[in-house]
């Protein structure tokens, strides 16, 4: 009975504590961890909503570049971090869900981090040169058929989010490229518009100056509706290849054990910022569109996108940890 | 007549007092980071790009651009002056700039390679203007075969690097492959030599690298000898370069900047590479290479040339197609585009003061570079004489300071030291530091390009010699090899000839 007592009593401490601590939140400055260098799509998302939630909470928010194997880094330490509230990083779908997939990664996105709730996002499109006879995704299909897997597809990198989106069209519509990886765009696109390679896959923002020039033609966005700097481009659903969703995402997480309390505080917080339209407007000029929601939709998100992942990577066999 | 007009537009754009305070204070900026290992053009953009979106868009692409080209200016302060590469691109001039200061003629080095840089960057900015758009489309037909086929020559060239033991600088090749390997690796993305740290992810950094070869193996170095202080302060000499110096230093200017001009428009290739590859170019047409590596004057003006040269036309494909070459453009590309800019071959005629602007503002920048570089060369100089005491922790202080904010992590720190360490062992060992950091460099985008080829090609070698201009650098390669054999092989059969008629 007394040991019962004893951790009750303990539990309803810990729980005043825990108030307490939440209800003084934040009594310092809040590292945001980017595990991404300055100057990347990461950093300008990262740098939007901590200048955003400072402006609107009065709340020192420092962003704090810890780049590294693909993110990795970043969000390792972050997932180490103490669980006070005080270090919050901005992660992605590719270093939070599928670096760990990977074998890259030391941490587990589920059990490491407490989610607070999804930030942005930003589709992925696969282009083509502008005198490639390829149109529509039926002459993309047929041409691949048509090649017996001799099409080349281009990618910013193994494992890349761009990489595993054309995966996962290779096995949706049973057809075969080769994959050629580069080391980002700066590469990939001289060869693309010299036409060496014959499709690329990439985020919107790294082509958007060459689809407005005329230079690339999107063909479709793996997402789940059209993008607004991009109306007449279809998706790859509509073009019938159901579940070819492959959107890069962003969200805020802070280490497992993060208080429920302050957690539930900079969802209100990080929901009240995305809503504003400069915030909105400035997230669109570097290619990505706000979102926001309840922490738990973000978790669940997360908890969706492990098996799909782990299931492309499988059936694709893309190795790169030994 | 048309480009005076053009020229009239831009300078009326740039010659307002708002774009010259912009100006002046990007290259400003510029020399302040440049002189600082690690920080470089890249950090202090993106630092500075929040700030950007109140001006107008001129403005904040003349500042940012400043930034970017006054940094190749800073970089070589401190390598001529404690042997310390201040960027990347500098790390050449480390070579022959520091021995001209050890011979007291930091002065006409740092002279020599701003007013070499001011050349360059004037006919880089002016080649932007004149065939920024067919150079663009030109740099479009190099495929990887082309790439691997330029490192092969760059790597044959680099023969010529090396004075006095030929294993040695083999084996120094062949470490900083080793060193290059280290990291993912692109066509698989498997971890190489990472020991299952996270932090080797990415590979060595450059910086890391020739901070540690150059300045903490220098430092280590002259902290056991005590004398040779005295000779280094004692006799400073002119601070400006004499008639003789810049004439010497008038046809590597040009040449220089050339190569780097070549390097610039190329994506992915940039300014260290063109650096080194103009330092080789002198070292063979020099009449006597030897000099090379102990003070020649071509050795600072080439190379600081060559990349300011290569830092000017990087801005070709960024803005005629929208590719950025490095980091740093790709910054500046994303200043562009967000201040509502679209970069493409019609960005002359869509948005002809931007364009033109930023061009006037560049040539009104490189002359202030020299302006503001020139009576500072006095003061840098004076430098020298602060004592060792002070000045060894200063500099160790700054290269710590300088890898930390690389990436943010005292991993950096601890590999620039023990790299020094390595550096100190090779000097020692009398093996010459410049063929580690070529292999370096080199060696990685020689694998990425030649695996690329071949997976493109089907795994078909033809590949090198199908494409025209692979086949034109391999050529040229295999004359090198062929003018340098030769000789050795003519002197071994003399040698033997004359054996062979003592014998009878």
């Amino acid at each position: 009975m007394r040991i019962v007592y004893k951790v009750l009593a303990g539990l309803a401490l810990s729980a005043l504590a825990s108030g307490a601590q939440a209800q003084n939140y934040p009594d310092k400055a809040i590292r945001m961890i980017v595990p991404f260098p300055p100057g990347g799509g990461t950093d300008v998302v990262a740098r939007v909503i901590a200048q955003k939630l400072g402006e609107a909470t009065g709340w020192t928010i420092v962003a704090d570049n810890k780049p590294g194997s693909g993110g990795s880094v970043g969000l390792s330490l972050a997932g180490k971090a103490p669980a006070d509230g005080y270090t919050i990083v901005l992660a992605q779908n590719a270093n939070l869900v599928i670096n760990p997939i990977l074998g890259k990664a030391n941490y587990d996105p589920i059990k490491d981090f407490a989610p607070i709730g999804l930030t942005a996002s930003a589709p992925q499109v696969l282009v083509v040169a502008k005198d490639s006879p390829l149109k529509t995704v039926e002459d993309l299909l047929a041409a691949a058929k048509a090649k017996g897997g001799k099409m080349t597809f281009a990618s910013p990198g193994v494992g890349t989010s761009s990489h595993l989106a054309g995966e996962l069209l290779q096995q949706l519509a049973s057809v075969k490229f080769r994959h050629v990886p580069y080391k980002g765009a700066s590469q990939a696109l001289p060869d693309l518009m010299g036409g060496r390679v014959d499709i690329y896959i990439s985020s919107v923002p790294s082509v958007m100056t060459q689809v407005k020039e005329g230079a690339l033609r999107p063909i479709a966005l793996f997402a789940t509706k059209r993008d607004a700097d991009l109306p007449d481009v279809p998706t790859f659903d509509e073009a019938g290849i159901k579940n070819s969703d492959a959107v890069t995402w962003w969200g805020l997480a802070a280490p497992a054990g993060t208080p429920a309390a302050i957690v539930a505080r900079l969802n209100t917080e990080l929901n009240r910022v995305l809503k504003q339209p400069d915030t909105q407007g400035k997230l669109r000029a570097a290619g990505a569109e706000a979102l926001g929601g309840t922490a738990e939709e973000f978790g669940a998100l997360i908890k969706s996108d492990v098996p799909k992942w782990t299931q492309v990577i499988k059936t694709a066999d893309v190795k790169v940890a030994d | 007549m048309e480009i005076l007009d053009h020229f009239a537009l831009g300078f009326g754009v740039a010659l307002s007092l708002q774009n010259l305070a912009y100006c002046f204070l990007g290259v400003l900026l510029g020399t302040l980071i440049g002189v600082l290992p690690g920080v470089g053009p890249l950090v202090t953009i993106s630092m500075l790009l929040p700030v950007t979106f109140g001006l107008p868009p001129v403005s904040a692409v003349i500042m940012l651009s400043g930034i970017y080209y006054g940094a190749q200016y800073g970089g070589s302060t401190t390598a001529i002056l404690v042997n310390l590469p201040g960027e990347t691109s500098s790390a050449v001039t480390c070579l022959d700039g520091y021995q001209m200061a050890r011979q007291g003629r930091a002065g006409a080095a740092l002279a020599i390679a701003a007013i070499s840089s001011f050349v360059a960057g004037c006919i880089g900015t002016l080649l932007i203007v004149a065939l920024g758009v067919p150079l663009a489309s030109w740099a479009l037909r190099f495929g990887a075969e082309d790439y691997f086929a330029l490192m092969v020559l760059g790597l044959v060239a680099a023969s010529v690097l090396t004075h006095g033991d030929m294993v040695k600088a083999l084996a120094m090749v062949v470490l900083g492959l080793l060193v290059g390997l280290v990291g993912t690796d692109v066509n698989s993305g498997v971890e190489r030599f990472t020991f299952g740290l996270p932090d080797l992810a990415d590979g060595i950094g450059f910086t890391v690298l020739a901070v540690g070869i150059f300045a903490i193996s220098e430092i280590v170095l002259n902290l056991e000898q005590k004398e040779t202080r005295e000779v280094f302060t004692k006799n400073i000499g002119g601070l400006m370069p004499s008639w003789a110096d810049l004439k010497t230093a008038f046809l590597p200017t040009l040449r220089g900047t050339f190569v780097g001009a070549f390097f610039g428009i190329l994506p992915g290739t940039g300014p260290s590479i063109s650096s080194f590859s103009s330092y080789m170019l002198e070292k063979k047409f020099a009449r006597d290479p030897s000099r090379f590596g102990k003070g020649a004057i071509e050795g600072v003006a080439a190379p600081e040339a060559a990349n300011n040269a290569a830092a000017q036309t990087a801005f070709i494909p960024m803005l005629t197609l929208g590719i950025p070459g490095t980091a740093t453009m790709a910054l500046i590309l994303g200043a562009l585009v967000m201040n509502g800019v679209q970069p493409g071959p019609s960005v002359m005629s869509r948005n002809p003061e931007l364009f033109w602007g930023v061009v006037a503002s560049m040539l009104i920048g490189n002359a202030m570079l020299v302006a503001l570089n020139l009576p500072l060369v006095g003061l840098w100089v004076r430098l020298l004489s602060i004592p060792y005491r002070w000045l060894f922790p200063a500099i160790a202080m700054f290269c710590a300071l300088g890898n930390y904010s690389l990436n943010n992590s005292a991993i950096d720190v601890y590999l620039c030291a023990a790299l020094g360490v390595l550096g100190y062992v090779l000097a020692k060992l009398k093996c010459p530091p410049a063929p580690l950091v070529l292999g370096y460099v080199l060696g990685p985008m020689m694998e990425e390009n030649i695996r690329r080829a071949l997976l493109l090609s089907e795994g078909d070698l033809s590949i090198f010699v199908r494409s025209p201009i692979s086949l034109t650098f391999l050529t040229i390669s295999a004359a090198l090899l062929i003018s340098m054999v030769l000789p050795a092989i003519r002197r071994g059969k003399a040698r033997v000839d004359r054996e062979e008629a003592g014998a009878v």
